[in-house]
Formats: C-alpha cells, structure tokens, sequence
C-alpha cells in the first residue's frame, strides 16, 4: 500500500514538476544572479520538493510551494559563499516577492524573444550563436573576429538592447503593460 | 530614478551580465536594485532574456552528439540533465526489505552509491580486508573522490570514470588526488589504463612515474624502495629531489621492470623482471531471471522482445535478432563484443508513446552503446544499412570520462530524436553510475510531452519536450553505434531480456519489474 501512494505521488509530483521547471528556474535565477550554480540549486530543491511532496497541499499552487523550497535552497547556497560579493538580503527579498507575480509575462516575453532573434542582422545572430551555443567568452570571440574586447562588450550590449527593445514592443502589441 | 541613475544602471546592468563589475560597482547596482523597483524590472528582464537565450540556442546546438567529436568549449552542446530534473530518491521507502535477501551474485547492496561531483572512481571489488577502524570504510560500490585508502591487508579494486582500473593489495597506503594523480606510499598497485585515462601519474617516495602506455604494476615497501614492471605500452620514471623536481628520469619500455631508490638516488634495470601481478579480466556472471519478472513483462504486453538464449530457455519469447556478422578488427577478438541487430522491423511503431526496458552489466567503466531504434522500410536488407546514414530514434549509451565527449563517465544516456534521424535530440543522464560486472534494470519511457530514464527501479531524470511524430518502422540495435558503425563505441559487457512496450510505463510499473527480479520465487 505504502508503495502505491509513494508512486502515486511520484506520478503526480513528476507531472507538476514538469509543467512548472522553467518558472522555477527563472525564479532561482532572478534571485541568485550566479549561472553557473543555477543548476545545482534547481537540482537541490527538486529534490527537497520531491522528498516533502506528501506534504503539499494540492489545492494551493504548486509553484508558489516550490518557490519557498527554492528561496531555501538559495539562502543555503548563499551562505556557502558568503564572502563573495552577493545581493544583499533586502534586494533578495524584494527581487523574490516581485519575481512571483511575472509568470505569465515570462512565456510571453520568451516568445517575442525568439520572434525577435529572427528578426535582427545574421551577423548579430552569428554573435549570439558564437556566445550562448559555442559558449565563447568574449574575449575569444574578439579574437576570432579581430576585433577589439572593448568594441565587442558594445556589440552585445547593443544587440541585447535592440532584442530587448523588440520583445517589449511585441508584447506591447499583444496588450501587455511593460514598464 | 532619475535620467542620469538609469543610464547609469543601464551600463551596471550589462556589466553585470558580463560578470565585470567590481566590489564598489556591485554594491552601487546593488543599492539601485534595492531602492528602485525599475531597476529590478529590467534586471529581472534581462536575466530572464539571458536564460531565454541561453534555452534557445541550446536547442539549436543538439549537433549530432554520436558522431560528432565536441570542442571542449561546447560545453553547454546539449540538453544536458541540468536542465531536466533530477528526481532520483524516492525509492528507498520503496524498496521492501526483502530485497535484504536479493540473490544476485554481484550485487550486495540494492541501492547503489550516488554521484557526487569529487567522486573519481568506484570500488568493485573487495578482498579479505583488514583495516584500522579509525581508516575510511572501504564498502563495495562506494564511490571514491580525494581521499586516503589505507588498509593493512586485503584487495580492492577501483574502477576509475575514465576507464582507468586500479587494484591494491595491501599492507596499503594511497592517497587518491585526482582522476589523473595518485600517490602510493605503501604497497602494491597494479593498472590497466584506456587511451581515454592517459596522462595518469603515480608517485611513491622521492618518485613520480608518467604512464605513458596502457599496464603496469608497482610495489612500494617498508624502505620506500619502489619497484616498476611495465606489462604493456611505456612508462617514464624519475627519482625526485626535495623540492618534488625530477632530477634524473628513465624510461621503462615494455616487459621490463626497474627499481628506484630514492635514498641512495639509483634507477637499475631488474633482470629478470619482478613477478608483480597483473588486472585478471573478470567473468561476467550471467543473470538468472526469476519467472516473475517475465510474467510481470507479459503483462504489460510488450511488441518486442529479446533475449539471449538463456533467456530463451527460461520461458523469455524473442523475436529473432541477427548476431552481426564482425568485421576483422583486432579488437573485435573480443568475445563480448558482439552487436545485434533485430531481423524484422517494428512496424508502425508507436513514437507518441513508448518504452524500452533491458538489464545490462558492463565489463568496465566505458563509452559502450547498448541499444538503438533505428528507423527503416521493413524490407530494409542487411546490405541496405551502408547505404544510408542511421536515423536514431532512440540511443540508450554507457558513459565513460571521455576527452571527446561531454557526458560524465560511469552514467547512463539516453538520447532522443524527434523526429528520429542523425543530428539533434534530448538528453537524459542516470544521476547514479552503473557498476562494472553488475547487473542493472533500465527503463526509458516517452510519453506525449514527456522522457523518462530510469535504472534500477529508480527514476533518474526526465525532461519536457516537444516531438515531432510519425508512422515509421524501427530496427533494434544492440552493441555498438550503428549497423554500419559496428566497431564504433562498441559495449562490451552483457545485454539481456529486452523489451519494447507501445506505451509509457508508469512509475509503479518499472519499479513492479524491477522488483519482480528480487522476489521470491
């Protein structure tokens, strides 16, 4: 019997998880601004979420459950590094509190992105392709270019500035209030 | 926030991205994200936009990862199992205890070890050993990271993640640094190395050794005296001064030994050669399948289904597999290299929903394929296959620390293309290893939106996706990368009682098979 419910929950755990994995990962990321340990916290709570599930009351939101467990992962996290240089507590909390209500402006704001990536020059998307796929520092994309470090920075300065200029007209267009 | 504040946050914020801000800079974006609510709406706007595009070009970066040999700074070239979930647990209130009685010869604990990031090895096998207590525990399936191995008498051996194999007899003293650098103080080691374990270094007293070919033995004593015997391949010796600088080095060609002693600073060929032991390569014990595990597949009314003849033998249904024929490679002398490939295709198969089950027990820690679905017109001959590229539905593979690819050694892929063909696809990896000369359940599910791998009864990762799906017809193949690529990531080791089910089993269903091994009768 103990077997059953166990696996039951499991099922159902997997099915919430799998819907919600990508809010959850934003959350973690606009609240511990570290990448590369993003992973390793999302890991953490996905398995912190897992071990309390019998624990969750299914008539309240599965996300804002995981959220607790991820902004307990990420205090965690914090303290391991505590002398590096971090958010401070009050900018965390307003970052966590904040960052709950933008779901659904998320999915829209990500699929103008992807809209908008089409739209910009081929050698803008060269450059972003170098960077996020070949994960290319830029440093190493300046000198695959020939070009100057500093002159790259403005590069994806500027093409982060025009995609984000573009998504947000986008969703303007689809009725969104940006700010 | 003023005009002058946002240009200023603006230049923060994308330093911040580029992780170029200093103490002061950081405490000033700091300050402004605490005291103005749009300078949070952009940063959270901007992280998320990174994320996006990080997501985005991910997708587009699942460049054949079968045949493809990866620039180390493609790191991030698939769908890796970060982004997936890890869910693993669970089981261990699952798990009866009657599992205490598991009958598997191999198998001592039912759980096996978890990775951890330090872990550089596993240890598989344990000999009469006889430690201080206060000494680490040396428990079979431990995983193994930087630590100290001490122990008075007794043997163990460790399988490293690189492939590497590393046996210690004791008295014993060794001290485990990296996946490549080790230190012997006391006793005997002897090593069987793979291309992909090179650059290992061993040193004892005064004495550094670079392996420079594939089998070695050395033997430290009590005077800190070091003997070499080099079986296969070279290796560099070199006697070192105070400051750990070698100071004078031979090298130790094949079928010789050497002794080098740090005290008196001599290297001096040993004739005849010293009789160190050498790595026996292991039997691999056959699975005995219980008549319960095969009435609970039959339940779940598989479409295909594949045994060896011992499996054949205990009531176990196949279809017909052909045993490939080997081309005449030296490696494939190999008795257990053998491939298969199925005589007739799955017709209509099933992408929208589907699982593949199968046991497997891997010789060694490597990068072995165990089984694909490959996509193909059911009237496909033997000779059509070097006709046309392979279009891999699916790829389930063992995992070895190779320099080449990306997936950590001792783990489980399971790969899926939607739709099937020979570039792209999703990654999932088991969050525990597989143990040389074990025997593990493997699981993989597809469902509508949805990828499941699981090993011994135990969900390992999954992922969401997004599939393409169609009316085709899929060999199975087992053993190695492709019917054309036979001698390419060839498995070596055991693959048994396969089964191909036309729907997604469910979490209790895996772990009722699984279970149904250990039961009793």
């Amino acid at each position: 019997m103990t077997n059953q419910i166990s696996s039951h929950l499991s099922e159902r755990f997997l099915e919430l998880y799998v819907s919600h994995q990508d809010d959850l990962k934003r959350y973690i990321m606009s609240i511990h601004p570290h990448r590369n340990e993003i992973e390793d916290i999302q890991q953490n709570t996905a398995m912190a979420l897992m071990k309390k599930f019998d624990q969750y009351d299914a008539t309240l939101p599965f996300l804002n459950w995981a959220f607790r467990f991820a902004h307990y992962e990420v205090l965690k996290h914090r303290e391991k590094f505590a002398k590096r240089m971090q958010l401070c507590r009050a900018t965390l909390e307003m970052l966590a509190e904040e960052s709950q209500a933008d779901r659904s402006l998320n999915q829209a704001r990500s699929r103008a992105l992807h809209r908008c990536i089409e739209l910009i020059k081929p050698e803008w998307q060269r450059l972003l392709s170098m960077r996020y796929e070949q994960k290319l520092k830029i440093k190493d994309i300046a000198r695959e270019l020939g070009q100057p470090v500093k002159a790259c920075y403005k590069h994806f300065e500027m093409i982060r500035l025009k995609l984000s200029e573009c998504s947000n007209q986008r969703l303007k267009e689809e009725g969104w209030q940006i700010t | 926030m003023n005009d002058q504040e946002q240009k200023e946050f603006k230049i923060l914020l994308s330093d911040f991205i580029e992780d170029r801000l200093d103490e002061s800079r950081w405490q000033q974006f700091d300050e402004l994200l605490k005291t103005h609510r749009q300078a949070r709406n952009w940063y959270r706007q901007a992280l998320s936009m990174e994320m996006d595009l990080e997501d985005r070009f991910q997708v587009f970066s699942n460049q054949n990862p079968i045949v493809q040999v990866a620039s180390k700074k493609r790191v991030g070239g698939f769908r890796l199992d970060w982004k997936v979930i890890i869910a693993a647990l669970i089981l261990l209130a699952l798990i009866p205890f009657f599992l205490i009685e598991v009958t598997l010869p191999a198998r001592k604990s039912p759980l096996p070890a978890y990775v951890t990031s330090e872990s550089y090895a596993v240890i598989t096998e344990v000999k009469d050993i006889f430690k201080d207590l206060s000494d680490q525990k040396i428990n079979l399936y431990r995983e193994v990271g930087r630590e100290k191995i001490k122990f008075i008498s007794g043997h163990i051996r460790l399988e490293y993640f690189n492939g590497a194999i590393v046996e210690l007899e004791g008295p014993c003293e060794y001290y485990l640094q990296s996946e490549e650098r080790s230190y012997l103080k006391r006793g005997q080691l002897s090593a069987k190395l793979t291309p992909d374990s090179e650059d290992f270094k061993i040193f004892s007293p005064g004495v550094s050794m670079v392996e420079l070919g594939t089998e070695f033995a050395l033997k430290v004593d009590s005077d800190e005296m070091t003997q070499i015997s080099v079986f296969e391949g070279d290796a560099e010796v070199s006697l070192l001064n105070d400051r750990g600088e070698s100071v004078h080095s031979e090298r130790v060609p094949r079928q010789q030994s050497y002794v080098l002693n740090p005290k008196l600073q001599t290297i001096a060929a040993q004739v005849p050669a010293f009789e160190l032991s050498r790595i026996e390569t292991k039997e691999r014990v056959s699975l005995p399948f219980k008549e319960k595990y095969l009435e609970v597949c039959l339940l779940d009314q598989p479409v295909y289904q594949w045994g060896t003849s011992a499996m054949e033998m205990v009531g176990w249904k196949s279809h017909g597999l052909h045993q490939m024929k080997l081309n005449a490679l030296p490696q494939e002398a190999n008795s257990e290299g053998k491939t298969w490939l199925s005589m007739n295709a799955i017709e209509y198969f099933n992408e929208a929903e589907f699982s593949i089950e199968f046991w497997f027990n891997a010789s060694a820690i490597h990068q072995g394929a165990l089984l694909s679905l490959l996509r193909a017109e059911p009237s496909h001959t033997f000779d059509d296959w070097s006709k046309m590229a392979p279009n891999h539905l699916v790829f389930l593979e063992a995992c070895a620390e190779a320099k080449d690819t990306m997936h950590s050694g001792g783990r489980l892929r399971y790969l899926l293309r939607s739709p099937s063909g020979n570039t792209g696809g999703y990654n999932l990896f088991s969050q525990v290893n597989y143990i040389p000369g074990k025997w593990h359940h493997v699981v993989a599910t597809c469902a509508k939106d949805l990828i499941e791998l699981y090993m011994d009864g135990q969900l390992q990762s999954f992922t969401k996706l997004e599939k393409q799906v169609s009316q085709d017809h899929y060999f199975l193949y087992l053993g190695a990368l492709d019917p054309v690529r036979q001698n390419q990531r060839r498995f070596r080791g055991g693959i048994e009682a396969v089964s191909v089910y036309s729907k997604r089993l469910s979490v209790q269903q895996v772990q009722q098979h699984f279970l149904a091994q250990f039961s009793g009768s």
